[in-house]
């Protein structure tokens, strides 16, 4: 008995070591301010929303916060013009995705390619200079049927690869990774709907793929956590943020802290929903998994139920461990919990878009235009200021521990 | 030949010759802009500082003074027609304006769509525009076509800059359509502008910049500006009569018309104060950043500017007329039927330097406009939910805001003081 008991131990401990450590190769650290800077695309606050969403919930890193500096129309050397919008917020770590303007819509020439390469280096050193400690250039995505475009953004990539290299900085190649999807895509579904749902501002399924390359690049190795029954014992054992609360008769309480990301939609049927994506890219086996590891089976099959959900697994599948994010996909049961993070951090992000990118960026030149005023429109500034405090403080308080049943049936 | 010689051996004449044929037709109109009138300019193009918003408040300041007039910038560089009617509620509807003026197209979609632009979303939405302004209230609404590409700066090819304005010419048509249907006045600036453009290059050469490229990297600055106010101006029923000094020297008297007050009057030397100024022009004329250089080409000074001086009781054929600094020679039977000395003397006038002190103050009043604009009205819903503890100031901002652009308008009003000026006339044996 006692032989046993170790051995399940070591298998528990092997399998969570198999699954990566939490955040063994995450540039993040806590504390870390992440800004999330680009044009319109960011500035749909999806993407930018998706990440946030993910650091506060998937792989919770103590007091990390993002913010959203997306501008419409912006080109690369944007970034490094307004960055006064950024330096109150005290960044240290900064995404960059620019380059669908800077491009122009046509076919790359010197001029534009250039003006793409400076704005990109002089940007890189602006967030340098107001002490961002990692900077993480992503190449542009890519647009679905957009032949001629795609080779301006796939060079235009290869600029941002370039100076991102020789400033020593990150660097994601999200243009490859969204065009290599794009045409796996491409033959399963009607061009106006790729074109409706990856366009040059896609719809949520597209900025997954965003969403995927800087989680990546950040160094997020998605281990979210990983429950360890032995059905025999009558036991079971969480990574650290899941809780176990009881095991009785195959039945797993668990109270977490760390939530698997969670998706809209049908993940069989291409739509703009973010599941839609899920046939297409690795981002629940990289990103995004939530281990459920079960022991002591004596049948061939089970039948687990997470949540109103069932599902019918072998127990060979189980010893070695599923991924319950990948399996429940739409809904399970932090599904609820999710959405209310993801909302409050797309309201928070809302505010920032216009306390950074529409007021303090350009705060100068109002104060120009309006001297006598200069008081006030710091005092506007300074309750934006508290405003996006009360927000990200309104977004961390969303996050409560979420109760959930894993039920593991044998099936004669 | 340079441009001062090629001015005086074919400008004047044509200036006096024009002057008499718009003498015999032209009666005193009515303007439509009415006393404490607020008129916004909403443009796709902004300029520093010559801009057409500039040249139409010093008009209704100096030259056609209308009282309390004020003049609000609410253009948008790159701007099209959607984008100002989505813009109306937030950026127009503050300001309250009477009477706006517009000037869209240059900016259109020049892909695949342009012919579904031309035909269906440029008449649909400035048609929307002016429906937006008149709910508003607006009682007075201009609708100017686009303006002109540059024949050489365009794509760096004549013939995509040919096409290019073969098209802008089809949204003149378009607008004016759309002017009729909605029952709003129009104005064409596309054909002074062409015209001019052409004028302007044969004189200084084809890089001399006039009108947009393809990327708004460049776009009409202070020379294509003054052509762009002068065709709103004219639909806005501003007939250019700034006035007339009637000078008989046998008699040894002088008469001016209203807001000429004659001074003195004696040996051929006629002494005025003016309440009403002409147009000034500034600037090298070989710059396109100069009203100068454009002001003898374009039809400004004989629809807008004349200032006419009519000399009786001469014997001889010629005379010589002295005008603050500068001195001209003309032709008697010329200055018997009336010269206009604004186009004569349009390189200097005794009023330029009133002219230029109002006209920066005017400056001074509208170069924040953009920034109000931008970072004001248009977000100021933003404002409030980006700062909900602040709502009272921001509203309180959006007031100082609108109150410094009256007090600023206001300054420049009182900078139009009476100018005295000389004018001397001696007969040449």
């Amino acid at each position: 008995m006692f032989i046993k008991k170790i051995i399940v131990v070591v298998l528990t401990v092997l399998a969570i070591s198999g699954s990566a450590p939490l955040r063994a190769n995450t540039v993040l650290q806590p504390n870390d301010i992440v800004a999330i800077c680009g044009d319109s695309i960011t500035q749909q606050k999806l993407y930018s929303v998706y990440i946030e969403d993910y650091l506060m919930m998937c792989q919770p890193i103590p007091n990390i916060q993002a913010v959203q500096f997306g501008k419409n129309g912006a080109g690369a050397y944007v970034l490094n013009k307004d960055i006064a919008g950024l330096i109150p917020f005290h960044p240290t770590v900064a995404t960059m995705l620019f380059g669908m303007n800077d491009g122009q819509y046509q076919p790359l020439n010197e001029e534009r390619a250039n003006g793409y390469r400076k704005g990109t280096a002089d940007s890189i050193q602006g967030l340098k200079r107001i002490g961002v400690r990692v900077v993480l250039v992503g190449s542009p995505d890519a647009v679905y049927g957009a032949d001629m475009y795609n080779v301006t953004l796939a060079s235009l990539g290869d600029i941002a690869r370039d100076e991102a290299t020789k400033a020593g900085v990150l660097y994601v190649d999200n243009h490859a990774l969204m065009d290599g999807v794009l045409k796996k895509i491409a033959p399963n579904l009607p061009a106006d709907l790729g074109k409706l749902y990856f366009d040059v501002h896609p719809e949520p399924v597209g900025h997954m793929m965003m969403t995927y390359s800087f989680l990546k690049g950040l160094g997020c190795e998605g281990a979210i956590g990983t429950i360890t029954v032995d059905l025999a014992q009558n036991q079971a054992t969480g990574t650290p943020g899941q809780k176990i609360l009881a095991v009785h008769d195959g039945s797993v309480d668990v109270e977490s802290t760390r939530y698997p990301f969670c998706f809209h939609g049908d993940p069989a049927k291409l739509s703009s929903d973010t599941a839609s994506i899920l046939k297409y890219l690795p981002f629940n086996q990289e990103l995004n998994r939530y281990t459920l590891i079960v022991h002591g089976l004596t049948t061939a099959q089970a039948k687990v139920t997470w949540g109103t959900r069932s599902v019918v697994l072998n127990a060979g599948e189980l010893l070695k461990g599923v991924n319950l994010a990948d399996l429940f996909v739409p809904n399970n049961p932090f599904s609820a919990a999710f959405d209310k993070v993801d909302r409050a951090v797309c309201q928070k992000q809302a505010v920032e878009t216009t306390l950074t990118w529409e007021y303090l960026a350009d705060i100068g030149r109002l104060k120009q235009a309006i001297p006598a005023q200069s008081a006030l429109l710091d005092d506007i500034a300074t309750g934006g200021y508290e405003e996006v405090a009360r927000l990200n403080k309104a977004a961390a308080a969303t996050i409560v521990p979420v109760r959930h049943t894993i039920k593991i049936e044998p099936l004669p | 030949m340079t441009p001062i010689h090629w001015y005086r051996s074919r400008m004047i004449p044509a200036i006096v010759a024009t002057v008499l044929a718009l003498i015999a037709v032209r009666v005193h109109a009515e303007v439509l802009v009415q006393p404490h009138d607020l008129l916004a300019v909403c443009t796709d193009c902004r300029s520093q500082p010559g801009m057409a918003s500039v040249a139409i408040a010093d008009y209704f300041l100096m030259c056609r003074p209308v009282e309390g007039v004020r003049v609000y910038d609410a253009s948008k560089a790159r701007d099209s027609v959607e984008e100002f009617m989505k813009r109306l509620d937030t950026d127009l509807k503050p300001l309250q304006p009477n009477v706006v003026l517009l000037s869209h197209g240059t900016g259109e979609k020049v892909t695949a769509e342009y012919t579904r632009s031309l035909t269906y979303y440029h008449p649909t939405y400035l048609a929307n525009s002016i429906a937006g302004l008149k709910k508003l209230g607006v009682r007075t609404i201009v609708v100017g076509s686009s303006g002109v590409v540059d024949s050489h700066y365009f794509s760096n090819n004549p013939s995509d800059a040919a096409a290019r304005n073969n098209g802008l010419a089809q949204f003149r048509d378009s607008d004016q359509r759309t002017a009729a249907t909605t029952g709003v006045l129009f104005a064409d600036i596309y054909s002074p502008m062409f015209a001019t453009m052409g004028k302007a290059k044969a004189l200084y050469g084809v890089t001399y910049h006039f009108g947009s490229n393809e990327n708004w990297d460049q776009y009409p600055v202070a020379n294509g500006q003054l052509v762009m106010a002068g065709a709103l101006l004219k639909a806005l029923g501003c007939d250019g009569a700034i006035g007339t000094i009637t000078v008989d020297l046998a008699a040894n008297t002088a008469v001016g018309s209203p807001g000429h007050k004659i001074m003195a009057a004696r040996g051929g030397v006629v002494e005025v104060e003016s309440t009403r100024y002409p147009f000034c022009f500034f600037g090298d004329p070989a710059q396109p950043e100069s009203t100068s250089g454009v002001a003898a080409l374009c039809p400004f000074n004989e629809d807008l500017n004349r200032y006419l001086l009519i000399v009786k009781g001469l014997s001889t054929k010629q005379a010589r007329i002295t005008w603050g600094t500068v001195t001209r020679e003309l032709e008697v039977s010329d200055l018997a039927r009336g010269v206009n000395l604004a186009a004569v003397f349009a390189a200097h006038t005794p009023f330029d330097t009133q002219f230029a002190k109002v006209e920066a103050a005017v400056w001074a009043q509208q170069q924040p406009e953009n920034a109000y604009n931008e970072m004001y009205f248009h977000c100021v819903d933003d404002l409030k939910l980006m700062a909900p503890t602040r709502t009272a100031a921001v509203d309180k901002l959006g007031a100082a805001i609108l109150e410094q652009d009256k007090a600023r308008s206001r300054a420049a009003a009182a900078l139009v003081i009476p100018v005295r000026h000389t004018l001397t006339i001696e007969a040449i044996p």
